[in-house]
């Protein structure tokens, strides 16, 4: 296929990937986190504007600080283009909803207009799963087969969690797609030196994106040992990393340029940023019935989570793709005749690529000792290498198929492009299923959601299903009712408000004990360790002791997930 | 090579097919394998037709408890949902999806059962002991205790705690702390109890004075929050005395979850009350909210 052809199939996945999880974003609860991107987004962007109207003022520290002191554990790259998307797209009332925004307006924005704050922010995250699937298209095209490719594009996206955190505003699936970004360039730029510089932005932007980037170069490394190690054995010269050099360089570079807080005092801040990452405080985590709270953590956590949240066909055949890649390379060695390259850049072990960085985040997770609270959203990046793993057993099926039935190559393309649909469809039916509750969603082989909670597996996180009570909220809660929301925060209140989902006048009682107490309507979000808090429902609701009655139960698939209570009127 | 060696790729490709089939099929089907609000009431209805006080209700799988009780919460009272164990209960109401069977039905007497759509309902006769009349229960009559605090070294005076109610629920005002009976999270399952947080380096007693006594005294003791829990790990020890004679000494520490005791109280039993104390103290006391619940059986 034409490298234009190529380029024109990934523009059209580009679109479809933005599209379809721009329109299951409308229909998604905010989760804390993106709570605090929302403001900081927001405060970003106040800079920007800031740099336009007054760049002498802009520049100092003290607006610097004023604007990006807000939520510095984290890079500004993503916030920042949040940021962006809503002051250039939103339709303001801004000055209406005094209080709900970080910084107070007396006027509109002057804007487009054309979306929702909510989508206005998400829409950079959207693009961002636009460009992964299309990346992965181009990856597995380039590599093996545009069927490989377009079977891989699919089965990225359609995964529940993956497809979950792509709507998000937040940093966990765009950093996905730099990471692969980077792979596919440093790919490239092994066989073409002008493909260097690109690797050197696409590293930039990772680090930018999440501080996952700073694992990159160790698993380029890994496989660049091993294709020079084959390339000296071949009697080919040494040839220098000059990828590696373009990495070194614009890597830090465009970390530093695009985070303004780390243009003062760079090297505290820096080590700051870091310490929060080494010594982050412990969340909880449920794993086969156990709440993991501390070290240590189980070694087979991000393992056992791969199987039992991938869709199972993806997972079968990934698995199918890792056994021809290394019957291949075995192959290969043993100088099997039969044995035919199966890309034309297989000098530079596409194959061993992706294999590394299939396994490379789970064991990030398994053998470093790091927290698992994370759950899925921390070796998200195993996903599209799965999925291009997925695309290689299936093309091999296919072709090894109908060389036993005797069919020709059109019929190989045929039999390639239905098997492609056959196989994408239990990953989009599995997609569609776990939509709006993608963090609740298990796949068959744990039976699905009910099977999770059957296994002890972590229900949810990140509070954002309350979404799903408001409906509830909003026709039987009296005028200035007193809620005590649970671990769902007041950023995300606040954008609910913004969005016309949640009554204004509706209330937040805060946090812990004072806030049950204080509450005439309370919610227990379901997670194993947040049990005490609907204990605590009981006993300031129910003084007497006499009933256990919610009010109301929203489940995902028989599974509750939001238990609301409401305090007897007297 | 065999013919079958030759066609494993077909045998592949129809494995896969299969496997398509099956996860697509379970997929497009998993919300109507799930019981819907018709299932749920016709199961609250047979349940109250024939409910009686003193039957338990229990769910199977235990995580669907919430949405059992948004049909059947008001036959619950907090005393049964946060029981210590199944020993008061004559009968048991086992609801239960998916053919999950609830742990107090183990070696029980099935009586009736019927299904309602999806939801399956079970009448059990409980198992010996049961139903078991418990003579006092001392986290209900926690209103009834004199509390009181002294150093555990024993240097200085027993000061009081002032009765505190909070919630409208029984309660005691001590040193830095707050004794009161509460919805306990003990390894994250509730249990009503006493919860007596550990105050510093002190002691503190709660004296019942007058407790009709028979053939047991049983009891449980945990530590109640798991943020309590993550951030100390050190033994509580708790110490029970009857008429000053000490007839139970026990340690707790977080891996023991609702630890069960049982005390032989058959030389105390008869018409005349005795004086029961319970003391509680830790080597280490931040973080060590214990909770104990402590009832006379016959």
């Amino acid at each position: 296929m034409s490298a234009r052809r190529r380029g024109l199939i990934a523009l059209l996945l580009f679109f479809a990937g933005t599209l379809v999880t721009f329109q299951a974003g409308r229909t998604q609860g905010f989760p804390r986190d993106e709570g605090y991107y929302f403001e900081a987004g927001e405060l970003y962007a106040g800079w920007y504007e800031e740099l336009l109207t007054h760049p002498s003022k802009a520049l100092t520290r003290a607006s610097v600080d004023r604007w990006f002191g807000y939520n510095h554990e984290h890079p500004a790259l993503m916030k920042t283009l949040f940021g962006l998307s809503w002051r250039l797209l939103h339709r303001c009332e801004c000055p209406r909803q005094a209080g709900r925004h970080p910084v107070a307006y007396s006027h509109p924005h002057r804007t487009l207009s054309l979306l929702s704050e909510a989508e206005a922010f998400r829409l950079p995250a959207d693009l961002f799963a636009g460009l992964l699937v299309a990346l992965v298209f181009l990856f597995g095209a380039q590599a093996w087969s545009t069927g490989v490719g377009l079977v891989a594009a699919v089965l990225t996206l359609a995964a529940p969690r993956m497809f979950f955190h792509a709507q998000l505003a937040c940093f966990d699936a765009p950093v996905v797609t730099t990471w692969v970004a980077c792979v596919w360039a440093y790919w490239r730029a092994l066989s073409d030196r002008r493909w260097g510089w690109r690797a050197g932005v696409a590293f930039g932007l990772a680090l930018a994106t999440k501080h996952n980037g700073f694992f990159l170069p160790f698993v380029l490394g890994a496989h660049y040992l091993v294709v020079t190690a084959r390339a000296l054995r071949r009697g080919e010269r040494f040839r220098f990393p000059v990828v590696f050099l373009w990495m070194a360089g614009l890597g830090p570079l465009i970390e530093l340029a695009h985070w303004p807080w780390l243009w003062f005092d760079t090297v505290a801040r820096f080590r700051e940023y870091l310490a929060f990452h080494l010594h982050h405080v412990y969340y909880n985590m449920e794993y086969l019935g156990t709440n993991y709270n501390k070290p240590p953590f189980p070694w087979s956590y991000a393992f056992v989570m791969t199987l039992f949240t991938v869709p199972v066909t993806t997972l079968a055949l990934g698995l199918g793709g890792a056994a021809v890649l290394l019957d291949d390379w075995r192959r290969e060695r043993r100088g099997d005749p039969s044995f035919l390259p199966a890309s034309p850049f297989s000098a530079t072990c596409p194959g061993l690529l992706v294999g590394l960085n299939a396994l490379f985040p789970l064991c990030i997770i398994a053998f470093t000792g790091a927290p698992i609270f994370g759950g899925v959203k921390h070796f998200l990046a195993t996903l599209p290498f799965l999925a291009l793993l997925a695309g290689v057993a299936l093309d091999r099926l296919v072709r090894y198929s109908v060389g036993v039935l005797g069919g020709t190559v059109r019929g190989a393309r045929m039999a390639m492009a239905g098997a492609g649909v056959l196989v994408c469809l239990p990953a989009v039916a599995e997609t569609v299923r776990s939509h709006p509750y993608g963090l609740t969603h298990y796949n068959l082989l744990a039976g699905g959601p009910a099977g999770g909670a059957d296994l002890g597996l972590n229900r949810q996180y990140w509070g954002y299903s309350t979404r799903g009570v408001l409906p509830w909220l909003d026709e039987h809660a009296p005028r200035h009712a007193a809620v005590y929301w649970h671990d769902t925060n007041q950023p995300i209140l606040n954008m609910n408000v913004r969005e016309g989902l949640l009554r204004e006048d509706i209330g937040n009682t805060g946090l812990e004990e004072p806030g049950v107490r204080a509450s005439s309507i309370a919610m227990v979000i379901h997670e194993r360790h947040f049990n005490k808090y609907e204990y605590w429902i009981w006993d300031f609701f129910f003084p007497s002791g006499r009933t256990t009655k919610p009010a109301r139960v929203l489940t995902h698939e028989g599974v509750p997930i939001v238990t609301v209570y409401e305090r007897p009127r007297p | 090579m065999t013919a079958t060696g030759k066609r494993w790729p077909l045998l592949l490709a129809a494995l896969l097919l299969a496997l398509v089939v099956i996860e697509t099929g379970a997929a497009v089907r998993a919300r109507s394998r799930v019981a819907g609000e018709a299932d749920w009431q016709a199961t609250a209805a047979a349940v109250r037709a024939e409910f009686r006080p003193g039957d338990l209700i229990v769910f199977a799988p235990a995580w669907m408890d919430p949405v059992g009780r948004s049909y059947l919460g008001d036959l619950m009272p907090i005393e049964m949902v946060a029981r210590s164990d199944a020993d008061r209960y004559g009968r048991i109401w086992e609801v239960s999806i998916r053919g999950a069977r609830a742990a107090e039905t183990a070696g029980a007497e099935r009586e009736v059962e019927q299904d309602h759509g999806l939801v399956h309902v079970a009448r059990w006769k409980s198992p010996p002991p049961a139903p078991v009349t418990v003579r006092y229960d001392f986290t209900a009559h926690l209103a009834e205790a004199l509390v009181t605090q002294l150093p555990v070294d024993g240097r200085g005076d027993e000061r009081p705690c002032f009765q505190d109610p909070r919630d409208g629920d029984a309660g005691f005002g001590c040193a830095s702390t707050h004794v009161g009976r509460r919805t306990l999270e003990i390894d994250y399952r509730p249990r009503r109890g006493v919860l007596v947080p550990v105050d510093q380096h002190l002691v503190t007693r709660l004296e019942y004075r007058a407790v009709p006594l028979g053939g047991t005294l049983v009891g449980y003791t945990g530590l109640h929050d798991y943020y309590a829990r993550k951030n100390a790990d050190g033994p509580v020890d708790f110490v029970v005395f009857i008429d000053d004679e000490t007839v139970y000494r026990g340690r707790t520490g977080n891996a023991d979850a609702w630890k069960r005791f049982a005390i032989d109280t058959s030389r105390f039993a008869g018409a005349a009350p005795h004086r029961v104390r319970f003391e509680v103290s830790a080597p280490a006391p931040a973080w060590r909210n214990f909770g104990f619940h402590v009832e006379a059986r016959p």
